[in-house]
């Protein structure tokens, strides 16, 4: 490997070219597994359809008795549920539901969650108090369970599915983000800006709240995970995505009575859920090693590096 | 060049009856203590407790002490970051103790505030031009070209080239990233400056670098600055007129000839026995004070600084020594002034 070691220009200012967070997290070991699973799914997600299309049995609500729990086959690759519907074609027209679901619960729960812990963290006070009494309430109750009671209230449906999960884990997003707040609120530059006379809202927006977000940016990965699990759950118990829709989560729940008969039927999907959670998690895993140093170890280096650094060493 | 209004500098106005750009009454700050249950108040921290001080037009007046000794917080008062418990400030003329808030904003443009810590004082995620350029912005002043040009003009002035405005603060160097935070303070032209401890966090080879600008900038664009510093040789350096503060309350104030000449309280001589000799074996006895700094939570009755002070005798437990005139420009809060000396 050759570095190209381009002559430093005699600037007054040295600048160290910051690498893409990218490239930083393909370098790391657990991101970057996560990112090719992650780029596996979204490739089923995109390609998948157009692989699967043509034969009559590529729609997922296909249904043809006669072929009811097939083993798999030439025609159908991973076999047949109970309804003879092709079982690999419903785990990918599914993949789509199951991140949809994912991503838009998080994003949810960023939203409402960054905004009132940023209030709670900055103004504190009577604003804290009450955003904060507000949280205790949602989060005693487990949640799993305020989730489904939510969906239970709602009616299930893809849409409602994402606002049961999302209000379920956005009192975490807020937790984060007030006590973010609350540390950046004292460092000396809010104090610069307001001692040059900008507005609180101003110095909470464009001084205090960019600062805070760092964490949010690594438990969402995590979250994600946390959120495909919850709504899988919600989908097992039949309050998910309505019945016909091949949802993973709601597959594993209409073939639980056939488990010992034909475990495939409930392995798919599975395995494809915690392939999703487990992507998700690796890449939460790395991003917290890359954008926060502190926790970074001598230990994480990669061994090519290490090697490395031990050579110039000697 | 801005038309911000600025009356003629006038240079070294140490003379009696000209009026003082900064005026600072009777001002305590305290800080309350909570604890318990019910979070109710169980002290109060007096950081500072009773400070008379007159800033001249032009002058610079340093501020010395201890760590801890309340010499931030008179200077954040100063500048109503933090509100005064009680006693008044005057700004040219204008009492600002109970601005309005719009009024103060608009006050804020000719008082700024150098920071000590070069790199938590700048928004990490913000380039140096939006920095230095967010207080045009907050008041409203120039279009976006204008405030450009600004920002390069001031950058320039301060040493830093105008080309990397689009870089971040991580980017710079401390010394570079200090003259960051003076051209931050620089760019609305204030015409009064507090400087708290602007060097010490710097390497002793770039204080001198920072120093000498904060010199020249003060020629150039005719400030007045309240120095803040617990290094009594950076203070000789720049400083006019020297006041020193222990536990919450000034108890010297002199010109900087006088301090180093002839201190007359005598807290000021161990300071400034403290300071290392450059030349060898011409050391002069040093007075190493016992303890540490009384709490200022409950500070001692009487004199504050009996419980260290040599000279201390029973008088200075019962009755506290007022800031009085002992030489001509020379105010001290002792009952013994001038009785310990600094052998030579």
């Amino acid at each position: 490997m050759t570095e190209s070691t381009a002559p430093l220009a005699p600037l007054p200012v040295a600048a160290p070219r910051r690498d893409h967070l990218l490239r930083r997290l393909l370098r790391h070991r657990s991101s970057r597994l996560g990112l090719i699973l992650l780029a596996g799914y979204v490739a089923v997600i995109v390609v998948g359809p157009l692989l699967v299309a043509g034969s009559p049995t590529s729609d997922p609500h296909y249904q043809n008795l006669g072929e009811s729990l097939q083993g798999p086959s030439a025609s159908h690759w991973l076999g047949t549920d109970q309804l003879g519907r092709d079982e690999l074609v419903r785990l990918v027209i599914g993949a789509r539901y199951t991140i949809l679901i994912g991503i838009g619960a998080v994003v949810a729960g960023v939203l409402i969650g960054v905004p009132l812990g940023a209030l709670s963290g900055f103004y504190r006070g009577w604003v804290d108090l009450l955003i904060q009494r507000f949280i205790d309430i949602v989060l005693a109750f487990p949640h799993f369970l305020l989730a489904l009671a939510l969906v239970a209230v709602l009616g299930p449906g893809l849409r409602n599915l994402i606002i049961a999960v999302a209000l379920a884990s956005f009192p975490r997003f807020v937790r984060l983000v007030r006590a973010s707040v609350l540390s950046v609120r004292e460092q000396p530059f809010t104090e610069a800006a307001r001692a040059l006379g900008v507005s609180e809202r101003r110095v909470l927006w464009r001084h205090v709240l960019p600062n805070s977000l760092t964490p949010v940016i690594v438990q969402a990965p995590l979250e994600l995970g946390s959120a495909i699990l919850t709504a899988s759950g919600l989908g097992f118990l039949g309050l998910g995505v309505r019945q016909p829709t091949p949802e993973w989560g709601t597959m594993l729940g209409e073939s639980r009575d056939l488990i010992f008969s034909n475990p495939r039927l409930l392995t798919y999907p599975g395995l494809c859920i915690l392939g999703a959670i487990l992507a998700f998690n690796l890449l939460g895993d790395g991003m917290r090693d890359v954008l926060d140093p502190r926790l970074r170890s001598r230990k994480r280096l990669p061994r090519r590096l290490r090697r490395l650094s031990g050579k110039a060493g000697r | 060049m801005t038309a911000v209004d600025q009356s003629a500098p006038q240079p070294r106005a140490a003379e009696e009856g000209a009026a003082p750009l900064v005026s600072v009454r009777g001002v305590h700050t305290h800080f309350p203590v909570r604890g318990g249950v019910l979070r109710r108040t169980v002290g109060q921290v007096r950081a500072v407790d009773g400070v008379d001080l007159d800033i001249m037009r032009g002058e610079t007046l340093g501020l010395v002490g201890e760590s801890g000794c309340g010499k931030s917080t008179l200077g954040r008062t100063i500048l109503r970051l933090i509100p005064p418990t009680s006693g008044q400030i005057t700004f040219d003329g204008t009492d600002i103790t109970g601005l309005r808030p719009e009024r103060m904003k608009a006050m804020r443009r000719h008082m700024q505030l150098i920071f000590q810590d070069p790199v938590g004082s700048l928004n990490p995620r913000m380039t140096v031009r939006n920095i230095i350029g967010e207080a045009l912005l907050a008041h409203g002043l120039h279009s976006r070209q204008e405030r450009h040009d600004q920002v390069r003009d001031i950058m320039r002035s301060v040493g830093l080239d105008p080309d990397a405005g689009g870089r971040y603060p991580h980017e710079f160097s401390g010394g570079q990233r200090q003259r960051i935070g003076i051209a931050r303070a620089l760019v609305l032209r204030p015409g009064f400056i507090v400087a708290d401890e602007p060097v010490s966090a710097l390497d002793v080879s770039i204080q001198s670098q920072v120093l000498n600008l904060l010199v020249d900038l003060k020629r150039r664009f005719a400030l007045t600055y309240l120095f803040v510093a617990h290094d009594l040789a950076v203070v000789d350096y720049v400083s006019d007129r020297v006041a020193v503060m222990y536990l919450g309350k000034v108890v010297e104030i002199a010109d900087s000839v006088s301090i180093r000449e002839r201190p007359l309280h005598p807290y000021t001589v161990a300071l400034l026995s403290a300071i290392p000799q450059p030349r060898p074996g011409g050391a002069r006895q040093r007075i190493v004070l016992a303890g540490d700094v009384p709490s200022p939570l409950a500070p001692p009755s009487g004199c504050r600084f009996r419980t260290r002070c040599p000279i201390a005798r029973p008088v200075c437990a019962e009755l506290e020594p007022p800031l009085e005139s002992k030489a001509p420009g020379q105010s001290v809060a002792c009952h013994f002034s001038g009785e310990l000396e600094v052998a030579a």
